[in-house]
């Protein structure tokens, strides 16, 4: 234990492990804080293959790329608390004052900067407003999967799955393969929201059937669930009367999106993107507060852990920095056709000659133009023959010869599918 | 019969159209050479790597992720996951250690993709010392 860091990492899942190698590598004093007795954080339960693809080249399984990730600290001599919960951060001169608590009770750590990589949640039933009794047997698909992956646990024997997330479709090849039933797939999107390749090899395989524009409204049930009543929805999400259908289950599984967890941050008055519900960063990955950092799924939601690695490095990296020019921030203005874009801002008095950014399109589109402009003046253009919503793309963008004044512009056009 | 099949070799998604005609499959709709040796073998004998979890006899870590070293049949899929829920592993195994060698005479392993010998490193109590400030 040190009696100041110069990084502290709040969490140990992909993120924190290569946030912690990335600020180690440059000499910085660096602890993991994470809340669960062993590292690797959700990955440890992610034990389906297609991990690593861009940062190994390689296709592994979360457990897989957990430990590879883990390997990667071994160089260096840093600490780690597990079991230990952050539940207050405060902002001293020029450091910080966390504290947390643990088997041993409360107590303070000061550090020189933090890196946020607290990762996201699941929304809950709660949250996408389902009525009726509140019995057993509805459960994230992401609890599902800690049941089935990590306690040997099958939660539901005949189920629906509400929602075509990744992790819902994935949940549904698993739960088949290990004996459920799944009844099938209901989307009230008009479009997938999964990756195509899960499509076919975790619904099409298994002959499970997915109903777009469709939702669970209500549910069934004293001590267990029995039934589920879905309906068919019009344009604006709203229940049509009169489709309404009764299912027998014992099982809702909802995959219904993922939120950046970030009550540490909001501690600090750290200033969150109303888009991707992460903060706001400049492209060394630093949020509106100096010394503080974000990356990850805290930051916003990824769909490769590939990318969560390599922006989390970049952010420990700079994290590790002892000296950090004055931020002079012009911001990146999201056009047309872009759902999120990241980073927010750019630091001018800090290298931009190479920024990694990420972005999400509003809608499906093809034959598509990616535009940035600087002034009006388009410095970069890229095509892209299609993008959809639930694949963020990344972008290493050469700015170059920027002022206070100047203004950055990203716009996206393309047919509409 | 003519078969409607997206390609998940690129991003590009192509809507592939198969048809078996003259003893042969005619793929259309394929925008690169690529998909058309993926649409065939997805109609003739389609191959998947399988992911689950054996049991262990460890109380903490009660489930050892496992794989296929390679891609077996799609069809096959169903009966490897007996065979996993039947087996207990006992020993400190490591990531790519064999936990059954050539399963249902596929020639394909079933490999551990974690370590049961301190798994991600273990527990970290040592940060845990008494701080030097409490409070």
């Amino acid at each position: 234990m040190k009696s100041i860091y110069d990084v502290t990492v709040i969490g140990g899942g992909p993120a924190g492990l290569a946030a912690a190698k990335g600020a180690s590598s440059k000499g910085a004093s660096v602890l993991i804080i994470e809340r669960e007795s062993l590292l690797g954080g959700i990955l440890k339960q992610c034990i389906h293959d297609g991990f690593g693809l861009h940062r190994y080249h390689a296709p592994m399984t979360g457990p897989e790329y957990a430990e590879k990730e883990y390997q990667q600290l071994a160089p260096f001599s840093l600490d780690i608390s597990t079991q230990t919960y952050v539940i207050n951060i405060n902002s001293m001169n020029d450091s910080f004052e966390l504290l947390t608590t643990s088997r041993f009770g409360y107590r303070t750590i000061h550090t020189r900067n933090i890196i946020l990589a607290t990762g996201c949640r699941e929304r809950t039933a709660k949250q996408v407003f389902i009525h009726g009794s509140r019995p057993a047997g509805i459960f994230t698909a992401g609890t599902a999967q800690y049941y089935i992956n990590r306690m040997g646990y099958l939660p539901t024997k005949r189920c629906v799955i509400l929602g075509s997330g990744d992790v819902g479709l994935i949940m549904a090849r698993r739960l088949t393969l290990e004996g459920a039933t799944v009844l099938g797939v209901f989307e009230a999107k008009n479009e997938p929201s999964g990756l195509t390749r899960n499509l076919h090899q975790c619904l099409e395989d298994f002959d499970i059937p997915l109903s777009l524009s469709t939702t669970v409204t209500r549910v069934f049930g004293e001590e267990r669930l029995n039934a589920v009543e879905i309906a068919k929805v019009d344009s604006s999400m709203n229940p049509i009367r009169g489709t309404e259908k009764i299912i027998a289950c014992d099982g809702l599984i909802l995959s219904v999106g993922l939120i950046p967890e970030n009550e540490q941050a909001e501690l600090i008055n750290v200033q969150l993107d109303p888009s991707t519900h992460g903060p706001m960063i400049t492209q060394d990955f630093m949020t509106s507060v100096p010394g503080v950092y974000s990356a990850g799924n805290a930051l916003q939601v990824h769909d490769l852990v590939d990318y969560v690695s390599e922006g989390a490095e970049c952010a420990g990296i700079a994290a590790a920095q002892t000296s950090r020019p004055i931020p002079m921030l012009i911001p990146i203005q999201k056009g047309s056709g872009l759902s999120t874009l990241v980073p927010q801002h750019l630091n001018i008095n800090l290298p931009y000659q190479n920024v990694i950014s990420y972005f999400r399109v509003t809608r499906t589109y093809q034959n598509a133009t990616l535009t940035i402009y600087v002034d009006d003046r388009p410095i970069l253009s890229k095509r892209y023959v299609r993008v959809r919503p639930p694949e963020m793309e990344r972008l290493v963008v050469q700015y170059s010869a920027l002022s206070e004044a100047s203004i950055i512009r990203w716009t996206l056009e393309g047919e509409i599918v | 019969m003519n078969k409607e099949l997206t390609c998940i070799i690129c991003p590009n998604s192509c809507k592939l159209s198969i048809e078996f005609i003259d003893g042969e499959w005619n793929v259309t709709n394929a925008r690169c050479p690529r998909g058309i040796p993926f649409a065939v073998q997805e109609m003739t004998n389609p191959l998947r790597t399988l992911s689950s979890t054996v049991k262990t006899t460890f109380p903490n870590f009660p489930l050892l992720p496992v794989k296929t070293s390679d891609a077996v049949p799609q069809s096959m899929l169903l009966s490897i996951m007996k065979i996993l829920n039947s087996i207990e592993v006992s020993d400190s195994v490591h990531v790519g250690d064999v936990i059954i060698k050539n399963v249902m005479n596929t020639g394909v392993d079933i490999l551990a993709t974690c370590n049961l010998d301190n798994p991600y490193g273990g527990e970290h109590r040592e940060a845990e010392e008494p701080a030097d400030t409490n409070i």
